[in-house]
């Protein structure tokens, strides 16, 4: 009795909203609308009358001191009660529909997967890394309104037994079930928020490692980024090892005939052919170190061969023999990168000037800097 | 509830912010409807939130400075010779052929051709997407759909498929089994394209399925809609037509309509009633559209609106037919670079044909 008295106002307060949506009459259009948060969301005060306490987003703000306090599975139990799934207190009031009028079969799925929920939010309140890791199903009690022909509202798609086609329901089960199903969704997905918001931070630092290494790594030609695609790696991770092959790179490099003469360092074209070398990224891929088999061509002198030394922040150094220099006899010879050699000689300029600064402090007051410990 | 529509690109250059194109159309076919012609337009009603992965091809082109010859070296080093490409790209062709290859078609190449170019891609893009359902689901439940478009839609099958089938770091919250869209509406699905060099997914058994085809655990959507043209030469190349997903995969085609040169265009795709209801109706979450609004629609919108351009639909045709032939990558590589230049001939030539969102 009480459930037919309820499907005529429905009927009649829902009217103005099949207008809205566009839909055609009958049943099937009823379970898109109260099945459809947003249009539950558009009902008027007076449209909802007794229900007003009873809408998903009413639902929602009711039971947000409970999830403050982490009661997750309470909430669920509650709700259970409210929409007359489970017993309630007599003092508690519960929905104006109930979902006890519902066949057996169909309480019976509710009840089930109702059950599971709780399950996965207790495991949570007894163990926080359960919550971090997302160990709630969240699409459970999503609804699946089918929009094209032909048109349904279901539950439960692809839980075995299920589905409920919530559409073939009568109307006056539609509200309590669609209501019940959306108070669900939303506590479910309030509860997976953070294992959400951790998963994008872990994801983040994935794209940001993928970054390092694609934009600040060591520079790959296509051969090189081909085969470095089969280097071992976790998957969708970049390779902890990159190999260097036939990579060939020129322009100015500081190059010595004498490589224990840093002073007889000049700039010069050199191409570089690196045959074969092995790098290796740390941490997050912002650095890397590795060592390669160089071949330098100098614009002069003829070729040399040794070994280059790379450390991805301060550039690379290579201790080369050449079996022809500049006068045509055999020797060592050095190569630094530009950013290498900037580093090394702006350390040396500021030792330099820190040696300066204390020679002109000492003679300024020549007592107190030999009291100085 | 909050409802979003992820829209992703295809080939070519899309920047942050592409996807204006996108919404305009989407804004102007659904005001056709009773539903819009009051009140918010379409992109009001939900949260646009797009996806970029093309930078990461961007900065790759731009290494290799548009150099045949490193394409040339990469492939040789590699045992694949492309001699077909090689020769291709150093024949005398026109500007607007060799600027499709190196700004469009070489997207494919890199994507299917080189697992670290592929799995940045599918980092990037899985990085965004978990980025927008955290935004999405702040405050309750929320329904996302994805729109995606050509090489969006093969990008997408694979990074829904590396986000949704196993927990990463052992986090679950938004694996198949845990969570779902409610929609995948893919354009011109290209998913089998080279399909031999990426071996790792198998389309038709992925969890990138509607719930239909599988079971809760397994798949990644409630609908999964799937349109495509039957002159649009990237989907006869490769066609992806599931047999045995259930009645929540929704196949769209083939679509005749010829309103662009680019019958394989994003916007060419989303003018057509056929495409553009159930994308409306099912982003919205709600039959806004109801099926005789749709056919009355239908029922008045023209194969064609470019009387007198049949030399230039033809040409486009021909073109699509012998693209459709291609026998491996390098050779659809070449084609998809012809087939874009010959649809700006074409529109240049009859502009009926052309129109500012052509190749989004």
């Amino acid at each position: 009795m009480r459930a037919r008295r309820w499907r005529a106002r429905t009927c009649s307060c829902s009217a103005a909203l099949l207008l809205t949506i566009g839909a055609s009459a009958g049943g099937q259009s009823a379970a898109f609308t109260e099945c459809n948060a947003d249009a539950v969301g558009g009902l008027t005060k007076s449209e909802l009358g007794p229900w007003v306490a009873f809408t998903p987003e009413s639902l929602k703000r009711r039971f947000e001191p409970a999830r403050r306090a982490g009661a997750w599975s309470a909430i669920a139990d509650s709700v259970a009660m409210l929409f007359g799934l489970e017993a309630r207190p007599a003092a508690l009031a519960g929905t104006p529909g109930s979902l006890a009028t519902l066949p057996d079969s169909v309480r019976a799925l509710l009840v089930a997967e109702l059950d599971s929920l709780r399950a996965e939010l207790a495991e949570g309140e007894r163990d926080s890394v359960a919550r971090l890791n997302g160990r709630i199903t969240t699409k459970r009690f999503a609804v699946e309104p089918r929009l094209v022909a032909p048109q349904r509202v279901s539950l439960f798609v692809g839980r075995p037994p299920g589905p409920i086609v919530i559409s073939a329901l009568p109307d006056g089960d539609l509200r309590p079930l669609c209501w019940f199903a959306l108070t669900l969704n939303d506590l479910a997905t309030l509860y997976g928020g953070s294992a959400r918001a951790a998963l994008a931070a872990a994801l983040a630092k994935r794209a940001a490692r993928w970054d390092n290494f694609m934009q600040h790594g060591y520079s790959m030609t296509p051969l090189e980024l081909f085969v470095n695609g089969y280097m071992p790696r976790p998957e969708l991770e970049p390779p902890r090892l990159q190999l260097v092959l036939f990579h060939a790179s020129a322009g100015a490099e500081m190059f010595s005939d004498r490589p224990l003469a840093a002073n007889t360092l000049r700039a010069k074209p050199v191409l570089v052919v690196e045959p074969v070398g092995l790098l290796r990224y740390f941490g997050q891929f912002k650095s890397y170190s590795g060592v390669t088999w160089v071949l330098a061509f100098p614009d002069s002198g003829g070729l040399a061969t040794g070994v280059m030394l790379h450390h991805s922040d301060i550039g690379h150094v290579s201790y080369l023999w050449r079996p022809h220099g500049e006068d045509g006899a055999s020797g060592g010879a050095l190569l630094l990168s530009m950013d290498l050699y900037r580093y090394l000689a702006g350390a040396a300029d500021k030792w330099k000037q820190l040696k300066r600064e204390s020679v002109s402090q000492c003679l300024a007051d020549a007592p107190a800097c030999v009291a100085r410990p | 509830m909050t409802k979003v529509l992820v829209v992703v690109h295809g080939m070519g250059e899309h920047a942050h912010g592409w996807s204006a194109d996108v919404v305009a159309k989407l804004d102007a076919v659904a005001a056709q409807y009773p539903a819009f012609k009051t009140g918010p337009r379409f992109s009001k009603r939900l949260t646009i939130e797009e996806i970029v992965y093309d930078d990461v091809f961007a900065n790759i082109v731009s290494t290799w400075n548009r150099d045949a010859g490193a394409l040339d070296a990469w492939a040789k080093g590699a045992g694949r010779s492309l001699p077909k490409l090689a020769s291709w790209l150093r024949s005398p062709l026109p500007a607007d052929t060799t600027g499709f290859f190196w700004t469009t078609a070489i997207d494919p190449l890199l994507y299917r051709g080189f697992h670290l170019v592929r799995d940045d891609v599918r980092a990037q893009v899985t990085k965004q997407v978990a980025d927008i359902a955290m935004r999405a689901m702040r405050a309750g439940a929320a329904e996302i759909s994805v729109l995606a478009h050509s090489l969006g839609t093969a990008v997408m099958h694979d990074s829904l498929d590396v986000l949704g089938r196993k927990p990463f770091e052992r986090n679950e919250a938004l694996t198949a089994a845990r969570w779902q869209f409610a929609n995948l509406f893919m354009l011109a699905d290209v998913c089998q394209l080279a399909r031999n060099l990426v071996a790792d997914i198998n389309y038709f058994d992925s969890i990138v399925r509607p719930t239909s085809a599988g079971s809760a655990n397994d798949t990644y959507c409630q609908f999964f809609l799937n349109a495509w043209h039957r002159f649009d030469p990237f989907v006869l190349m490769a066609p992806f037509r599931p047999v045995t997903w259930g009645d929540n995969y929704i196949p769209i085609g083939p679509l005749e309509h010829f309103h662009s040169a680019n019958v394989h265009g994003y916007t060419h795709y989303l003018d057509h009633p056929l495409v553009h209801v159930p994308i409306i109706n099912g982003a919205l979450g709600a039959p806004l559209i109801s099926d005789a609004e749709q056919a009355k629609v239908l029922a008045s919108y023209p194969v064609t609106q470019s009387v007198g351009c049949e030399t230039q639909i033809a040409a486009v045709i021909q073109k699509a037919k012998e693209l459709a032939n291609a026998a491996d990558l390098e050779e659809a590589v070449i084609g998809i670079s012809e087939f874009l230049a010959v649809a700006q001939r074409s529109a240049d030539a009859c502009k009926a044909l052309a129109s500012k969102d052509m190749f989004v």
